[in-house]
């Protein structure tokens, strides 16, 4: 069942394109400055003093932000459907709880070429280099924004940011004070959330929340259940300290979630402890110091896994003059994986201990105010495949103020995983599927060429084209003991990402965006393949989404989103749209209500998987309430 | 050969196509505008005006202010450039409705009338003054000063990373009956809670 998982769904994603970047530029007119939210003037960069940090609508990288905000007026009760927001990313829901989620192809369940954190800590599991999403949650309305790069950002953060990188980050304790709830009651879900924040002395902040959900079961077209239902529960907390220069986070979270899967129950739990030193020195000097401890456990029918996780991370950056910034650091990761194998599928050896190095730096040349170059690299040693080069070099040229040309050209690799290497399925030969003793690193060299501009105040476009060129893609080949992964596949994925945001008004907010992807798998010379390609994703070749923001009265918001996603190919998925809507009404300025429509045109539409056996999400509607104090 | 050449076609089919996109997109947004009115960084006391402006849709009066169809009063304290920018920002600006006056008030003179005064950085109040302008039923405290919420201000703006900020004391507004809205104090840099 596992191995079937892992041969079929698989998948590629796709990519790239288009983004939305509502940078809220520096208009010097205070009658401009007038039409933007407390939100957008509060990123308003009033001194050129912080030239050190990058400005965003400055950056030399396809770069969505997504905000608190933007997620809250979403109506989104998960991770994944917040992650729509972001027009280079390829969403697609395969039932209740399952998300196949990629940037620039290869977009899978079992997706492995992005690279997903949360407050630093990476969302990964070296099973198979990728998220199990239906295990990640958060607080929702503490999310500060989610940073959304499509395109490598292996030079800085490490191997397994090929295709993109997603960065969910929380709020400051400090913007999180007072007691909160929601409460999300709809006909395919329930959600309901608490937050406590507050002081502990003169400079420390706090928090905890604890949360639950319930998902019912989805249907197939023949409404058959899939019975996938599930139920989750989880608590966390955070503190911030600051004194002067210095900084410390301390945060961690507790889960327990249980999915149907086909009849049985899959069940996991876990926990992590995270901390983070910062110091600040003269000249905009400052040194990080993080540490986490993670701890997850995994039952399935057809294997267990205990797996727990030691990440340690210090980061220097400082400059050498106004025009050169410089950052280095140093990690090291390591895992102690314990597998429990079962007849159909075995990981060996059984109990492995896994660790990664890595050095970076990255050196950001500014030549004057209309040309910056950054080059950046790392040097990571995985257990598999010995030590990889991971270089970037990107170069923005900025003409006028608010227009940005920037160009890119990056080497990226996904380093093997347990899957690729250490599977055996069944347990004992022959084996159906194996991993290969000699699997290497998948390769992408990447050139990238991105347009950015805010012409006025109210309206703010992106456009990027992207070619990822792949080496070393795996493939499946027969060896005299069964099937065995191997690299015997290279590709290509070429295309536009783009994004726009438009204030019709102060109370009218216009946002699209949209992705083009034309991808191409080939054998390597001398290569072979015997259903490889089948996991290297299942992409559209386009996706775009169109959202309208209004606030009807200071009281009544309405939002209204249009998406739509092409045809998958294999298995054939049908085109779909669907339009989602959402009602809120302000009781209170601390209370507000919420209707929740979603797929309003369509009774039902599949988003993955094979013809007969997929799931078919049907109208859903939902009431939600907010309460703040 | 065959696949060859339909694959060039298809690459050329592809090339026009995403030439397309590119050229639409570009060409459906106004091309540029006056380099002039183009400067930066802006400049923060603009900055400040305009959260000065913004703050009113977030925040709520007590009754006697709100029921009242008047204008809204913005005053300032020793804060000429944020009062500039102000007069170049609220001609034919409203906050729900109401029309909005300015007035520059002076430390000795009763800020009577007013629902948001802004206390310049230039301005060192006496405690007197302090004290009568957080015990004043109705008004907003806003200020810019380094211990701006220890003074009784409700916001005080803080630069942080180049950015013009705020910081919030709830229970400093709710004395003079103001209330501070939840999106207000979500967007804070620091929610001072009373000691």
């Amino acid at each position: 069942m596992a191995l079937q998982l892992i041969v079929r769904r698989g998948l590629s994603q796709g990519a790239c394109a288009a983004l939305l970047l509502l940078l809220p530029s520096a208009p010097s007119a205070a009658a401009e400055l007038a039409d933007l939210s407390l939100e957008q003037l509060s990123e308003v960069v009033v001194s050129s003093v912080s030239r050190r940090e990058e400005r965003l609508d400055r950056s030399a990288a396809s770069v969505v932000v997504i905000s608190g905000e933007d997620i809250r007026r979403s109506g989104a009760t998960t991770l994944p459907e917040a992650l729509r927001l972001a027009p280079q990313l390829n969403v697609a829901r395969a039932d209740a709880n399952q998300y196949a989620i990629s940037a620039r192809g290869f977009n899978n369940v079992l997706a492995n070429k992005m690279l997903v954190l949360i407050d630093g800590r990476t969302l990964y599991t070296p099973l198979f280099s990728g998220v199990f999403w239906q295990d990640q949650d958060t607080m929702l309305e503490d999310i500060d924004r989610i940073e959304v790069v499509s395109g490598p950002g292996a030079a800085l953060w490490g191997t397994n940011a090929v295709n993109g990188l997603i960065h969910i980050i929380t709020r400051h304790a400090a913007r999180t004070q007072g007691a909160a709830a929601f409460a999300h009651v709809g006909n395919q879900q329930r959600v309901v959330a608490m937050r406590f924040g507050g002081t502990a002395g003169e400079r420390t902040h706090y928090r905890v929340y604890a949360k639950a959900y319930h998902r019912l079961d989805t249907e197939r077209i023949s409404g058959e259940s899939v019975n996938d239902a599930s139920t989750g529960a989880q608590a966390g907390w955070r503190a911030d300290w600051e004194q002067g220069p210095r900084s410390l986070t301390l945060q961690g979270d507790l889960y327990r979630v249980e999915t149907g899967e086909q009849g049985a129950v899959r069940r996991t739990a876990g926990g992590n402890l995270l901390g983070r030193w910062g110091q600040a020195f003269e000249a905009g000097a400052r040194l990080t110091v993080q540490a986490y401890l993670e701890h997850s456990e995994l039952r399935t029918p057809a294997f267990e896994e205990d797996l727990d996780t030691l990440d340690l991370l210090a980061q220097y950056d400082f400059s050498t003059s106004p025009r050169n910034r410089i950052v280095l650091g140093v990690g090291h990761r390591v895992a102690w994986d314990d597998t429990r194998n079962g007849p159909t599928l075995a990981f060996l050896p059984a109990k492995r201990t896994l660790r990664w190095s890595r050095l970076f730096a990255q050196d950001q040349f500014t030549f004057d105010e209309h040309l910056s170059l950054g080059l950046a690299a790392s040097v990571e040693h995985n257990p598999y495949t010995g030590a990889e080069v991971l270089p970037s070099a990107r170069l923005s040229w900025t003409p006028v103020t608010r227009r940005t040309v920037w160009a890119a050209a990056s080497r990226a690799v996904r380093a093997p995983s347990r899957i690729d290497r250490d599977l055996f399925a069944p347990a004992q030969a022959p084996f159906q599927l194996a991993g290969g003793p000699q699997f290497e690193s998948e390769v992408a060299k990447v050139l990238e060429l991105g347009y950015r501009a805010q012409p006025s105040v109210a309206l703010s476009y992106s456009v990027t084209l992207f070619r990822q060129d792949y080496r070393r893609l795996r493939s499946v080949v027969i060896t005299p003991v069964g099937l065995q992964f191997d690299n015997g596949l290279r590709g290509t994925t070429q295309g536009v990402e783009a994004s726009m945001s438009w204030r019709v008004n102060e109370r009218w907010r216009l946002v699209a965006g949209g992705t083009s992807l034309k991808k191409r798998i080939e054998l390597e010379p001398g290569g072979s393949d015997v259903g490889g390609e089948a996991s290297l994703g299942n992409d559209p070749s386009h996706w775009w989404s169109l959202r309208s923001t209004v606030d009807l009265t200071p009281r009544l918001i309405w939002d209204a989103t249009m998406r739509r996603s092409g045809r998958l190919p294999s298995p054939h998925v049908p085109a779909y749209t669907e339009v989602d809507m959402r009602l809120a009404w302000s009781l209170t300025p601390e209370h507000e209500l919420a209707l929740n429509l979603r797929n309003l045109t369509d009774p039902h539409h599949a988003e993955w998987g094979p013809a007969g056996n997929r799931v078919e999400f049907g109208r859903a509607i939902a009431l939600q309430f907010r309460w703040r104090l | 050969m065959n696949g060859l050449s339909a694959y060039s076609v298809e690459r050329r089919d592809r090339l026009r196509t995403g030439t397309r996109v590119l050229l639409a997109l570009m060409l459906c947004v106004p091309a540029g505008r006056a380099s002039g009115a183009d400067e930066e960084p802006a400049r923060e006391a603009a900055v400040k005006a305009a959260y000065v402006y913004r703050l009113s849709s977030y925040v709520s009066w007590p009754a006697p202010q709100r029921a009242s169809s008047g204008p809204l009063v913005i005053g300032t304290l020793n804060a000429p450039d944020v009062h500039d920018e102000l007069l170049q920002l609220l001609p034919g600006r409203k906050v729900e409705g109401r029309d909005i006056e300015l007035r520059s008030l002076r430390e000795d003179e009763a800020p009577a009338g007013a629902h948001l005064i802004f206390v310049g950085r230039g301005a060192s109040p006496k405690p007197a003054t302090w004290q009568k302008l957080a015990k004043s039923p109705g008004l907003l405290v806003v200020t810019e000063q380094p211990d701006g919420l220890a003074q009784g201000g409700a916001i005080n703006f803080v630069r942080v990373a180049g950015r013009v900020r705020f910081e919030a004391a709830p229970d400093a507004a709710e004395r003079n009956g103001v209330k501070l809205s939840a999106r207000l104090l979500a967007v804070a840099e620091r929610v001072a809670l009373a000691p």
